[in-house]
């Protein structure tokens, strides 16, 4: 769903759509302003970033050609998926099993990764506390164990492992196993959250499943073994 | 705020007017027992909130049957406008020609979402109240989110549409109020006469708790802006934007399974299968509702309350006061019926 900037063309829709840019150039300097004004910045730097001072007509038609070389190299550079979520980066791709390499477990869709800026259009208000501990990107991928379970497995990498811990720490134990695994792990009936340096891995099954404790395991053992020390 | 309240609004407003030159006589004449009464006598009638449960609504498995849902709306519904035909609620709501949207909340992704079944439910009962099937389309903000959640994707125009507001995009006009200023989905200014708003019960990190007056943050292009504080004044200003306002008539809180902890995102380990649905026309009166539902699960499993944990839904007050009057938060004056 993503559309790269394209001259003349405004970004500032999280969604990258075009956001109804008035042709006429006489109203989009006070379009940029009333927008920018409630916007949140998205996309790469220097190219989308409304300017409240966009009537000065020397800046924007610089700001276009600009933004027209990089968005030419963007293009070259394929991106992939909806604005803010590409396909996961050889590193964090690297960090999730194959189908079939843990015992069970098929991976059932390509991994998508979330930059900080953008990881509320994954987790919404939820990305708030991860900010706070320092996020830098979520992984996320699905998988499926034996056709009985379903399950979406999350890796946060943040900034440093005191932010791991503080979002491993910031949600109550309950009766949550402690298992051994990565520097600390919690196994519930159908989740298991462990944190290993500054990443933090979330594992939760939709289907309640006699088995889904183990086999959950498993897969964040097959995902502690990716995972650089 | 529905046409029936608002005009409940509009004529205690020209009540009190007409009171308040008896009022400035009265307190020069240190009348004030007398307004004080007077001013008793405007306060609205109750807010009712119904809440509906079936402890078999999954039978004997974990997934919902759809023909106890059906049965649970029907309840719900005939409960809240105190008519007995299922159809009755729905014909009340909506006339034919009109263009509904249901607004579902599919964000927590699966396990925490707007129900297929629940939704699949109320579009029968708005096409037996003479809703054309292609008028009807059930929306969030990404199509992605909607299929992740069971939804299937359609922009046929000849049965119930289901997209997101990525395949038409925001309105190019931002609309104010108060603290927030946003672009709307174009699904709700060029396809909604009518909005039935399908949100999930949950805990909100932030915000303290996620129910309907929140589920509004899907309608605008920048809700990430909204988040600080608490979500306070922003869910209550996101709620006073004219479109949303006007538009939204229904208010049906899908709670078949809630989340008391770690929301908004869906944990197994702090979510229960509550097997019922929270239906009202007054957004503040269920999410006041919502939540003590959901502190009274919190107290069972020995969890602080949002208030001990400095994230109190300070919302819902916001939008029960004076400067926005969404609804009400006073226990007072809301009649909670379980059926």
């Amino acid at each position: 769903m993503s559309r790269l900037a394209i001259r003349g063309e405004s970004r500032d829709s999280y969604q990258g759509m075009p956001s109804g840019m008035p042709k006429a150039p006489q109203n989009q300097g006070a379009f940029r302003r009333r927008v920018a004004a409630f916007d949140f910045y998205h996309g790469l730097p220097g190219i989308n970033r409304l300017s409240t001072e966009g009537h000065r007509t020397g800046q924007v038609k610089a700001a276009a050609r600009m933004k027209s070389c990089v968005c030419a190299l963007l293009l070259i550079a394929a991106c992939i998926g909806s604005a803010g979520c590409k396909h996961g980066s050889v590193t964090e791709a690297a960090f999730f099993p194959a189908a079939n390499e843990v015992a069970g477990w098929a991976k059932t869709s390509a991994t998508r990764t979330f930059a900080a800026a953008d990881l509320w259009k994954y987790i919404d208000g939820g990305a708030e506390k991860y900010l706070k501990a320092g996020v830098q990107s979520a992984s996320t991928s699905d998988y499926k164990f034996q056709d009985k379970l379903e399950a979406v497995a999350d890796i946060y990498s943040m900034a440093s492992a005191d932010g791991a811990r503080e979002i491993l720490e910031s949600e109550p134990a309950g009766d949550a196993k402690t298992p051994p695994l990565g520097d600390s792990a919690r196994l519930h009936r159908q989740s298991l959250v462990f944190r290993q340096g500054p990443r933090v891995v979330q594992i939760v099954a939709y289907q309640e499943f006699p088995e889904a404790q183990q086999a959950l395991l498993d897969l964040g053992r097959g995902i502690e073994k990716r995972l650089p020390r | 705020m529905d046409l029936m309240n608002q005009e409940r609004l509009t004529s205690r407003r020209g009540f009190l007017k007409a009171c308040a030159t008896g009022a400035a006589v009265l307190r020069a004449t240190k009348g004030t027992a007398l307004l004080n009464a007077l001013q008793q006598a405007a306060v609205p009638s109750k807010s009712k909130v119904v809440i509906a449960r079936d402890t078999a609504l999954r039978g004997s498995g974990s997934t919902l049957d759809s023909s106890r849902v059906q049965s649970l709306l029907d309840r719900a519904m005939q409960a809240l406008f105190d008519l007995d035909h299922p159809l009755d609620p729905w014909k009340k709501l909506v006339y034919p020609g009109q263009k509904v949207g249901i607004k579902v909340n599919a964000l927590g992704g699966r396990g925490l979402s707007s129900d297929v079944q629940l939704v699949a439910a109320i579009c029968q009962r708005l096409e037996e109240a003479g809703i054309r099937a292609g008028d009807i389309v059930i929306w969030d903000r990404e199509n992605d989110e909607l299929e992740h959640v069971g939804f299937r994707v359609s922009t046929d125009g000849n049965r119930v549409r289901c997209f997101g507001t990525d395949t038409l995009g925001y309105e190019q006009d931002l609309v104010t109020y108060g603290t927030v200023g946003s672009q709307l989905s174009r699904i709700l200014t060029r396809n909604c006469d009518v909005l039935i708003n399908v949100p999930v019960l949950k805990d909100h990190d932030g915000a303290g708790v996620s129910i309907a007056l929140k589920n509004m943050y899907g309608v605008i292009h920048n809700p990430n802006k909204y988040h600080p504080n608490g979500c306070n004044p922003y869910v209550a200003d996101v709620n006073m934007l004219p479109e949303i306002r006007t538009k939204t008539r229904l208010h049906i809180c899908d709670t078949t399974t809630a989340c008391y902890e770690g929301g908004p995102g869906f944990k197994p380990e702090f979510s229960w299968k509550y097997n019922g649905l929270i239906v009202s026309q007054d957004p503040v009166a269920l999410d006041y509702t919502g939540w003590q539902i959901i502190e009274r699960k919190r107290a069972e499993n020995k969890l602080k309350t949002l208030e001990a944990e400095k994230r109190a839904p300070q919302y819902i007050a916001t939008a029960a006061d004076a400067q926005h009057r969404l609804g009400t938060n006073d226990p007072k004056r809301i009649a909670v019926v379980e059926v």
